[in-house]
């Protein structure tokens, strides 16, 4: 935005409506304003560091369910609806999202889109990427179009959904997203199993996530030693007998220096460690790495040398990715050596990152420039937060 | 023509050997057509067509085609039903087929990375002693490419439960419209901020040419269970489709075929469905024991309710696979009923089925066609095969006139126009029915974006009354305009 604009204001539009939204996007980019567009708040610490926006606009109260239609498994939801609040609508239908963030009660499924930040119960339920069969975008002229649709299969035209999908809204503010959802199976449980060394959890992972048992999400945390936490989701009649076989498993495999079941309620223990590293409203750095358990496994030194120096991780070793918390120093030393490919969720405080989603390749840049060319030809939404900082 | 012909001619053959360049009309002749029906795409013959062995011959066709400024269209096998392999505008037919291989498959973490040339069954015997499978199973499997399937968002039986090929495909390396070779995504299951490969599956070769892929295996259930149930009439069988998937199972597949095609089936290869059924559902569980065991009786009592007549367990493998060797092989049995058939790939909310077959069986009556109906119920994704006689005056017009009633029908129930066969040159214009001009030009954007010069796979997928370049910039004018008002 050019530096001549006059500001309307620097507060906070809360638009009630999806028309209220258009109509205010058009009424900021007719006078040149650029806007930071936020759902919840929790994950504003992740992206680069951007350029001033003249105002902020948020999406708390686009919080309705719009349409809900249990019997073909969908639902279509404004980006404000909160995770709790979907957990809960879903959950009055003995149906399901496998989708875990800190403080769900103000994260938002848009916010969870929007930065493409699903959670590890994706090994046994799919990654929110995979669920939205539709959407509806506004412009940054508060223009609306729309891609997909409310069936489950859908071939119809580019696959829009992808293309917004962890684009941080720089390319458009979701104003609505459909959503397939799945039957709860009835019950839930975790195995805790506790380790003295990296390689033996990752040995005891490994012989689950290799057998049929179907694991819902599969994760080691550094936490006094190392600790395996695997979730089934299964029919009632068939919890003993898959835990009982898992533990055995994992014990043939590994045998852990403790061992420990319980059943998911309200908390979920399974994803606990999890939702707190990767909880960005904290003012630390995290770091996301990209190492599948095979590429784990021939890592665990490294790993454990910079668990030793009092960094939080956790290796969620069913989707392949590694979060890493803690000082800036250790992990500005000691992480790019994992990987060349990370992604800072909160990035250093000191501004030693240029760009908190890695090096994207030489030849996919221009096609991302043109992306934000097009779909914001004049730099209005979310200016300069996105990858290459568009 | 043919001095252009010759000259590129010569330099592909530089790039990838004499014997993998088809110059000659004789030659083209098989590279017309795809698996469409040439009454909606048409027959098109590409100026060339060239048969890369690696990534790197691929991004020289394609640079060297840039040089010539001619259109380079992807192909695989040539199964799409929807023109997308077709060369529209002539130029250059890019023909993946020889690039074979599989190149990498990790087990533990359940990717495989193959060149996009491999046939999808394939893929899933290669990774078979892993005890994995590659979920995405088009009724072409035993033809199609996983390029072709990554081209096409390609769908299947087991989608249902598995999800279609965007979900399964974790990585791509892509020759660019740029003529530059990129690698996008990667083995873990998700990646942040340009979801390049996102965007790239389904884009039906209009975005670039996928040379390698990187997708992901599904591990073998513990147990799997085949039902098959005949009900008195496809109301009743997709009374019991809706009662299933509200009863909150989720099959791995769900599959309805109607009485014209169990005679077909019946006919050609004796599986076992009951020939005095009006339908017939065949019914996927699998997972662990516990859980197919519980589903098995939860079906079963919902087909019971529902009205079914028969409802019977596959015993063993063989009869399992029998079971399913009907269903895939349905539309090459309907060649014993009619000379031709038109196949309709539509899709509506699934609660919307005994509606619109309703309105399929009136068609029937109304446009004096024959249609069979197999298809994946459980999806709302319906198959309807009208049978037709090519040679007979009229038969055309009016299979493609019902053709056009289903569509409209199918978006008015709250569907679509295509659940996984492609726009490609059979629905473009169909997309005007179902998205706004705005709805179009945001598209637009993505594939002008990619390929501003609009070199690749020109013709497909938007309506042929726009360019994507018209469409692209309306919004374009329109978001700049916004501000030269102010100045």
């Amino acid at each position: 935005m050019s530096a001549e604009s006059t500001a309307i204001d620097t507060t906070t539009h809360q638009p009630d409506s999806v028309e209220e939204l258009s109509d205010l996007l058009g009424f900021l980019s007719g006078r040149r304003q650029s806007a930071r567009i936020v759902g919840g708040g929790t994950r504003q610490a992740f992206g680069n560091l951007g350029r001033h926006a003249d105002c902020v606009i948020s999406l708390a109260n686009l919080n309705r369910v719009v349409q809900y239609d249990p019997g073909d498994l969908v639902i279509a939801v404004e980006p404000g609806c909160t995770l709790a609040q979907l957990h809960g609508v879903l959950a009055s239908e003995g149906q399901m999202m496998a989708l875990d963030a800190a403080h769900p009660e103000r994260a938002t499924i848009g916010g969870s889109y929007a930065t493409g930040l699903s959670s590890p119960r994706r090994l046994g339920g799919g990654s929110l990427k995979d669920w939205v069969i539709g959407l509806d975008v506004l412009g940054p002229d508060g223009v609306r179009s729309r891609a997909g649709g409310m069936v489950v299969k859908n071939v119809t035209g580019y696959d829009m959904m992808h293309v917004h999908y962890a684009a941080l809204g720089a390319l458009g503010v979701v104003s609505r997203l459909n959503l397939k959802v799945f039957p709860h199976p009835g019950a839930a449980t975790v195995i805790d199993l506790r380790y003295a060394s990296l390689n033996a959890a990752l040995t005891a992972a490994a012989a689950i996530i290799a057998s049929q048992l179907l694991p819902a999400s599969a994760i080691v945390s550094n936490d006094d030693g190392w600790r395996l936490l695997i979730r089934f989701d299964t029919p009632p009649s068939a919890v003993e007998r898959i835990v009982s076989r898992a533990i055995a498993a994992a014990t043939a495999a590994a045998a852990p220096t403790d061992a420990r079941t319980s059943s998911v309620d309200a908390a979920d223990p399974s994803v606990a460690p999890f939702v707190d590293l990767v909880d960005l409203a904290r003012p630390r750095t995290v770091a996301r790495i990209p190492l599948p358990l095979t590429w784990v496994q021939a890592r665990a030194a490294q790993l454990e040398a910079l668990a030793a120096n009092a960094a939080d991780m956790v290796l969620d070793v069913g989707s392949g990715l590694t979060y890493v918390a803690g000082d800036d120093v250790t992990l500005l030393r000691q992480v790019p050596a994992l990987s060349s490919t990370i992604t800072w969720l909160r990035a250093p405080a000191s501004g030693a990152i240029d760009d908190v989603f890695g090096p994207m390749p030489t030849a996919a840049q221009p096609v991302a420039t043109r992306l934000k060319e097009t779909f914001d030809p004049l730099g209005v939404l979310n200016p300069g937060r996105w990858v290459l900082g568009l | 023509m043919h001095d252009l012909r010759e000259r590129v001619a010569a330099r592909m053959r530089a790039i990838v050997g004499n014997d993998w360049v088809v110059a000659d009309d004789a030659g083209l002749l098989v590279y017309e057509l795809d698996a469409s029906d040439e009454a909606v795409a048409g027959i098109h013959k590409p100026l060339i067509a060239v048969l890369p062995a690696t990534a790197q011959e691929t991004q020289r066709v394609v640079q060297t085609a840039l040089e010539f400024d001619l259109p380079i269209v992807p192909r695989g096998a040539g199964t799409g039903l929807a023109g997308g392999a077709i060369a529209a505008r002539g130029g250059v037919l890019l023909v993946m087929t020889r690039m074979t291989r599989v190149l990498e498959v990790n087990p533990l973490d359940r990717y495989a990375i193959v060149e996009p040339g491999l046939i999808n069954l394939e893929l899933s015997a290669a990774v078979a002693h892993h005890g994995l499978f590659f979920a995405p199973d088009p009724a072409s499997q035993r033809a199609s490419t996983i390029g072709g399937n990554v081209a096409n968002n390609s769908g299947g039986p087991h989608c249902l439960k598995y999800g279609v090929t965007s979900n399964h495909v974790l990585g791509l390396e892509v020759v660019l419209p740029s003529g530059e070779l990129v690698w996008t995504g990667g083995p873990s299951a998700e990646t942040s901020g340009f979801d390049l490969t996102g965007a790239m599956v389904g884009s039906e070769g209009t975005l670039g040419v996928v040379t390698k892929a990187m997708v992901r295996l599904t591990r073998r259930p513990e147990e799997v269970a085949v039902l098959l149930a005949a009900f008195p009439s496809m109301e009743t069988a997709s009374a019991a489709v809706s009662s299933i998937i509200a009863g909150g199972i989720l099959p791995a597949s769900l599959e309805m075929m109607d009485a014209l095609t169990i005679t077909a089936v019946e006919a050609a290869y004796h599986c076992g469905y009951p020939t005095d059924a009006a339908a017939v559902l065949l019914v996927e569980l699998d997972g662990l024991s516990e859980t197919v065991a519980e589903h098995r009786s939860a079906v079963e009592r919902a087909c019971a309710q529902a009205g079914a007549t028969l409802v019977r367990s596959a015993t063993t493998k063989a009869e399992q696979d029998l079971l399913w060797l009907g269903r895939k092989s349905a539309f090459g049995t309907l060649g014993r009923l009619a000379p031709n058939y038109y196949l309709q790939d539509t899709v509506v909310p699934r609660s919307k089925l005994p509606t619109a077959l309703r309105f399929v069986e009136d068609l029937g009556r109304e446009f004096k066609l024959q249609i069979a109906n197999v298809f994946h119920a459980g999806d709302g994704n319906l198959h309807p095969l009208m049978l037709f006689d090519r040679y007979q005056g009229g038969a055309i017009e009016r299979v493609l006139e019902a053709g056009d009633a289903l569509l409209a029908h199918c978006i008015d129930a709250g569907g679509s126009v295509s659940g996984e066969h492609g726009i490609g040159m059979e629905k473009n214009n169909a997309l005007s029915l179902v998205y706004s001009t705005n709805d179009l030009a945001a598209m637009a954007g993505l594939k002008r974006s990619f390929d501003p010069l609009e070199r690749f796979n020109p013709d497909k997928v938007f309506p042929s009354a726009w360019s994507c370049g018209e469409l692209s910039d309306i919004r374009r004018n329109a978001l700049t305009a916004e501000v030269a008002g102010v100045r």
